[in-house]
């Protein structure tokens, strides 16, 4: 019974970066370069630099991680590990930084922003349909 | 541009069916069965997420989004569309369950006692738990937290309601009525209390320090991670049986 909740919980935690992923996108894509950005967009885009700093400081997988939700369980934590080792990750956060502190999606953060994004949702989408993590294949 | 639009709506038309078919127990109940309040809640939540999805899906894509209309961007599904169908296909298991615990064929009583003993926590006074049927022999909860955020999510991609603070625990169906089995509900309870307070996070740093302590032994790199996250879940469960 625990190996399938867990499995079923991996699914979902994946499922929910996904689709955080995609409302973060649909923020981007809304937001014009003279505009503030809404607050629902910076909350993400807090959480993704918090724990893409967390990440970077290197250690355990989960090492200083805490409220950093969507970012706060094992296999998410990881996945954005791999997602910030195939980009160039310093550039990513400085974009991320910018776009926090002004407020505002200039279109290099915005570009930057949305590729991030469209990158954890791909990969979540591929994880959470992994046949090894489903309860029941066939 | 016609045969792309055309794959389109033969994926919306797919897809509305599949969910109708999918929140067709929540959204016409048989008038003859009474449910808790919990379960009333629930089914109201899944009726009016499904409205919402409905009608999102019959506009889609959104007009106030900049949606690049190339040939590439259409030979699969657009991601959005896959996400609100997986969102309905992890909601899919727990619906007709539901439907199926009225409050003839759950331990009404029992789950009443317990569920006031638990509203004693200060931050639970208004938890409520909703029982649903599972096919297997053991009880189980549903991830408060992982399924709430799921249909939160998919909840604001197709601008429904948030999900209500609620609990969702698995009864076996063949033991509806077993009073001394129907006590395991209260360490499932204990888990969506677990859950709530993040215990596993807490509890993952000393599950770290532990087999840190064992020196030569310890594992390392990612299945130093694997292991302590396994022993963090491991002593979840035992902090629910106490």
């Amino acid at each position: 019974m625990v190996e399938a909740m867990e499995h079923s919980s991996e699914r979902l935690h994946y499922l929910s970066l996904a689709l955080d992923a995609r409302l973060a996108i649909k923020a981007l894509r809304q937001t014009l370069p003279s505009e503030t950005t809404a607050a629902e967009l910076r909350e993400s885009v807090r959480a993704a630099l918090d724990s893409l700093k967390a990440a970077s400081r290197g250690g355990a997988v989960y090492a200083g991680l805490g409220d950093l939700e969507p970012y706060e369980n094992f296999e998410q934590i990881y996945m954005l590990q791999e997602v910030a080792s195939s980009v160039d990750s310093t550039s990513l956060m400085q974009q991320l930084q910018g776009l926090l502190e002004t407020g505002k999606a200039t279109p290099e953060a915005k570009t930057t922003a949305l590729k991030f994004f469209a990158e954890v949702e791909r990969r979540a989408l591929h994880y959470y349909s992994d046949p090894s993590l489903s309860e029941q294949s066939g | 541009m016609v045969e792309i639009r055309d794959h389109l709506r033969h994926e919306l038309a797919a897809l509305l069916a599949t969910i109708d078919s999918i929140a067709v127990p929540c959204v016409s109940p048989t008038a003859r069965y009474a449910y808790t309040p919990a379960s009333e809640k629930f089914r109201q939540h899944i009726e009016e997420l499904w409205r919402k999805t409905q009608t999102y899906l019959e506009n889609f894509p959104p007009t106030d989004e900049e949606i690049d209309k190339t040939e590439e961007d259409y030979q699969s599904p657009p991601e959005e569309l896959q996400e609100i169908k997986y969102g309905w296909k992890e909601l899919h298991p727990y619906i007709t369950p539901v439907i199926q615990a009225d409050t003839l064929h759950q331990p009404t009583s029992l789950l009443d006692s317990l569920t006031n003993r638990f509203r004693q926590i200060d931050e639970f006074r208004d938890t409520v738990f909703t029982v649903f049927h599972t096919e297997k022999f053991n009880y189980l909860h549903l991830f408060p937290n992982e399924i709430a955020r799921v249909t939160d999510k998919l909840g604001k991609l197709v601008r429904a309601k948030p999900f209500p603070p609620l609990g969702l625990i698995g009864v076996p169906s063949s033991q509806s009525s077993s009073l001394f089995l129907n006590c395991l509900i209260a360490h499932e309870m204990a888990h969506y209390a677990a859950s709530r307070r993040k215990f596993r996070t807490f509890i993952l740093g000393e599950a770290q320090t532990s087999l840190q302590l064992q020196g030569d032994k310890c594992p390392s790199g990612d299945r130093f991670s694997v292991l302590s996250y396994r022993l963090a879940q491991w002593a979840e469960e035992l902090f629910c049986d106490l």
